[in-house]
């Protein structure tokens, strides 16, 4: 039954969630390098070192850090950023929005492109939009996306600037916001320029993060269909006279788009991994952007706190994706 | 003599892939070794009478700058040529590292199962619960910047890639005869492992490590463009990250090093990709 | 008029330039509500022939020559939405696995109401009303709670009932039965026969019943038709291909069927004189052809 599978899949996560949360504390505390010295200017005094690190608890000795890390992260309480002096969880959670409507639609221009390329690409099949299909898979999986994010910032930016270069939307604009959700916002209150130009901005990311999560759609729902088309149950839906549209879309499809979820569900947890290199690209201002900061000002707790948040993403997709292919499948649903 | 030219042709024209991809990397390594050879100028030698000057199909260029200059009046075609040694070092340290620890866990923990097995299998998942990149920035961010912590960022991130399919390859080879009549024989654990099974992972690892190069170029480049990776030898990425603030200006600076980058990248996947095709005929028998 | 009359019908692969033909000038005819049976050995080219009806043939197969005549039309050349109509309408087909003869994610409602509302206009009640009664026909007891269930929840005879529900729905004038029963229990076997042969004298449909199983011919076909290397060696009313075989290979064909009735007698494979003989025939055949 689906909910006893459900709950089994939740409780195995958690030691996974454990595990996260126990290696970024190792990883944050037991590398070489003095994070304290890394941020103190030059002229501070021993005691000012001392002091700030007591304020951050590093004088304690690893096991009390350890308790007082977990017991903070239950509470919800993921510390001050050093160098934002503010609360560390409302910090990620104002940028979180940002991302998630990033990744959000680059994940539905990768399934609309992804496909109906692999569609188009079975439909036609060996004629000309099938070799076109293959040769446009290939060319896109061909470099990751942090170079076809660069190449697209250079030709759409740059050489033709149909779109702009970095941002989310022109700053004037974005006081016109009363939530973090600029898309959402903006299309359920039906001012639709605004819309447009929050697309405007997004665009050239979405499409660098969706291109290698599209081709691969593309390619693994072709072999899918294809596969399914060999099936005794297709000849004979070819047999009761049913067009070739309708044999394809209400017979081929289904059972080819449950073997392409399970294949593909990995790469959407890639696709949120690549959030981290694209918004640094477009200077988008999401979690991922925001690491960057943190990373360059050696700030302790604002990296934590985004590698935790992106960490529980990740896991949590996966449950996701995991329980949705149980879910699909009619043979497993009713077993 | 004649019969190896005919299968070398033969070589190629089945796989070319693996040559074209060979020789670029081959090129590329050239290049690195030769650079103070190759480049015509200092690559940190700054010229401010001469900034932001086009290549040479442009107008108001500077044959003595074939590529153009960047806002400090750097020869980019020096700065490429010298960049191609900090790719090189970390493609190959990087990928050496990160695959030998990778298939040194992956043959313990598909050979000796158990609790063992299961340990090294939730250390893989837990690794693989946070983006690639991620990993490798808060690591070098806590490192400091340089060119060993991209190193130990590309081994954090990529090891888990040979862990999962070396542990698979021997999960296979495990039930094989030739393991169980070694067993037999009385061979102990270290020996079966490097005398019997590393051989036959080999290829496997082998067509890996090409591709792992090209992923480790990309993290370089990442890491560059912001500025944690080496400091005193320019770096593609690094030039990227320069190129980008004017790049309405001289739009060269950034897109040179990106077409660099991708020559390499599609090189080293097209090497990899022959590899294994290579490496196909050879697992068959 | 026939319901079916295929003429000098060859049918070939085509891969890169070379052509390997699988059919080599078969000739077939079936009278209407008659049962015509094809046998042969594996790769004899019995599915093709049922196959080139159709025109759903495999991606490389092409049909290079001949005339398919169904009630005098030619299959062969008509266009795409009107082959699909007659198909709908006109044939039907039964093939050899059951379970994978149905799509494993649409109900059986779905599946059988299909090519009622489709092909035959029916609304969406009337349809199912006939569905029902359709499963009546093919004795599928619990014929409401069949509808609604998937088909991996059925067992091969049922599923293989359904199959046929289906075929029959349309009151087909041809129904292409290749192998029904091959992957069947024995039990099972038996009762599809009856079934196949108690519908098809009700509906007034002609059967083409392609199988290896001379058994099955004598007790189910009026003709039979004995096919070898893609052409037609023999053919004739059932009784007298029995009794009296003309071509040795069938008589061969006929010898090599186990006797389980008479294990005393052994087996007997087809001598391979007489198939050397054949391939001899055939590959003069095709070179005449190619010629």
């Amino acid at each position: 039954m689906p909910i006893v599978y459900v709950a089994r899949r939740l409780l195995m996560a958690v030691p996974t969630l454990l595990g996260v949360v126990i290696f970024i504390f190792v990883l944050l505390r037991v590398v070489p390098g003095d994070p304290i010295a890394m941020m103190i200017p030059g002229e501070a005094t021993p005691q000012d070192i001392a002091n700030l690190r007591a304020v951050y608890g590093l004088d304690r000795s690893i096991g009390e850090q350890f308790v007082i890390y977990i017991g903070n992260l239950l509470r919800g309480d993921f510390g001050e950023s050093i160098s934002i002096k503010q609360n560390v969880l409302s910090l990620v959670l104002d940028r979180l929005p940002a991302t998630f409507e990033l990744a959000f639609v680059a994940m539905v221009i990768a399934i609309a492109v992804g496909l109906s390329f692999g569609l188009i690409a079975v439909y036609w099949r060996r004629r000309w939009p099938e070799y076109a299909v293959d040769t446009a898979n290939a060319v896109a999986l061909s470099l990751p996306e942090f170079i076809w994010g660069l190449i697209l910032v250079l030709s759409l930016s740059v050489m033709w600037p149909l779109f702009p270069i970095s941002g989310r939307i022109d700053p004037v604009q974005a006081a016109d916001f009363k939530t973090q959700f600029y898309l959402f916002e903006s299309l359920l209150t039906g001012r639709l320029s605004l819309l447009r130009e929050v697309l405007e901005y997004m665009f050239l990311p979405a499409v660098s993060l969706a291109l290698p999560l599209a081709a691969v759609i593309a390619r693994v729902l072709k072999t899918s269909l294809m596969e399914g088309i060999g099936q005794d149950y297709v000849l004979l839906a070819r047999v009761k006279g049913l067009s070739p549209l309708r044999v394809l879309l209400r017979h081929v499809l289904p059972n080819a788009l449950i073997s392409t979820i399970t294949i593909t569900g990995l790469h959407f947890t890639f696709l949120v991994g690549g959030t981290v290199l694209v918004e640094l690209i477009f200077a988008y201002p999401g979690i991922g952007n925001m690491l960057y900061g943190a990373a360059i000002n050696r700030d302790l707790p604002l990296l934590q706190g985004v590698t935790i948040i992106f960490a529980v993403i990740f896991i949590l997709l996966n449950l996701l994706i995991d329980i949705s292919y149980t879910l699909i499948n009619p043979r497993v649903r009713l077993a | 003599m004649s019969a190896l030219r005919t299968s070398l042709w033969h070589s190629i024209r089945t796989n070319p892939q693996l040559w074209i991809g060979g020789t670029v990397f081959a090129a590329i390594v050239a290049i690195a070794a030769l650079a103070p050879w190759l480049a015509g100028h200092d690559p940190m030698e700054q010229d401010l009478l001469s900034q932001h000057l086009p290549p040479f199909w442009l107008p108001e260029n500077n044959p003595s700058f074939p590529l153009g200059t960047d806002s400090l009046g750097r020869d980019i075609l020096s700065r490429l040529i010298w960049g191609t040694r900090p790719v090189l070092l970390v493609m190959i340290a990087g990928a050496t590292l990160s695959g030998m620890l990778g298939v040194v866990l992956g043959l313990v923990s598909g050979y000796f199962s158990g609790w063992l097995d299961n340990a090294i299998g939730r250390l893989i998942e837990v690794f693989m619960s946070f983006p690639p990149m991620l990993l490798a920035i808060v690591l070098v961010a806590v490192t400091g910047p340089g060119l060993s912590a991209v190193v130990m960022a590309i081994v954090l991130i990529g090891w888990t890639r040979f862990a999962r399919v070396i542990r698979g390859e021997v999960l296979v080879l495990r039930e094989q005869d030739f393991i169980t009549a070694a067993r037999v024989l009385g061979y102990g654990h270290r020996r079966i492992l490097f005398s019997e099974l590393l051989p036959n992972i080999a290829p496997i690892a082998l067509a890996l490590f090409a591709l792992e190069m090209g992923r480790a170029i990309v993290v370089e480049a990442v890491l560059a463009f912001i500025g944690f990776s080496a400091s005193d030898v320019p770096t593609w990425g690094g030039i990227i990250a320069d190129g980008r603030s004017y790049v309405y200006q001289a739009w060269w600076v950034m897109t040179l090093p990106v077409v660099c980058i991708m020559i390499s990248v599609l090189a080293l996947s097209m090497f990899a990709d022959g590899l294994r095709k290579a490496i196909d005929p050879m697992m068959q028998r | 008029m026939t319901v079916l009359d295929i003429q000098d019908l060859h049918v070939a692969f085509t891969q890169r330039g070379r052509v390997t033909p699988v059919l080599r000038g078969v000739n077939l005819t079936i009278e209407p509500g008659r049962i015509c049976g094809l046998v042969g050995e594996s790769g004899g080219g019995k599915t093709m022939v049922g196959k080139a009806i159709t025109g759903i043939l495999p991606e490389d197969a092409r049909i290079t020559a001949g005339r398919i005549l169904f009630k005098g039309r030619n299959l062969i050349g008509l266009p795409e939405k009107e082959r699909r109509q007659l198909l709908g309408r006109s044939i039907a087909m039964i093939l050899q696995q059951p379970t994978t003869a149905l799509n494993p994610i649409l109900r059986i409602e779905t599946q059988i109401l299909e090519v009622l509302q489709r092909q035959m206009g029916l609304a969406h009640q009337a349809a199912r009303a006939r569905a029902l009664e359709l499963l009546d026909t093919v004795q599928i007891r619990a014929p409401e709670r069949v509808l609604r269930q998937y088909p991996h929840e059925l067992s091969g005879g049922m599923c293989q009932r359904v199959v046929i529900a289906i075929a029959f729905s349309c009151q087909p004038a041809l129904i292409i039965a290749d192998e029904p029963t091959t992957a069947l229990d024995v039990t099972v076997q038996f009762e599809i026969l009856r079934l196949i042969k108690i519908l098809q004298r009700d509906f007034g449909t002609a059967v083409l019943f392609i199988t290896h199983d001379l058994g099955v011919v004598a007790n189910l076909c009026d003709r039979v038709s004995v096919i070898f290397g893609g052409s037609i060696i023999e053919e004739g009313q059932t009784t007298d291909i029995f009794t009296a075989p003309k071509h040795p290979y069938t008589s061969a064909l006929m010898a090599a069927s186990p006797r389980h009735d008479q294990p005393e007698k052994g087996l007997h494979p087809v001598p391979a004189e007489i198939v050397s003989q054949l391939w001899r025939e055939i590959e003069e055949h095709d070179r005449a052809r190619s010629a």
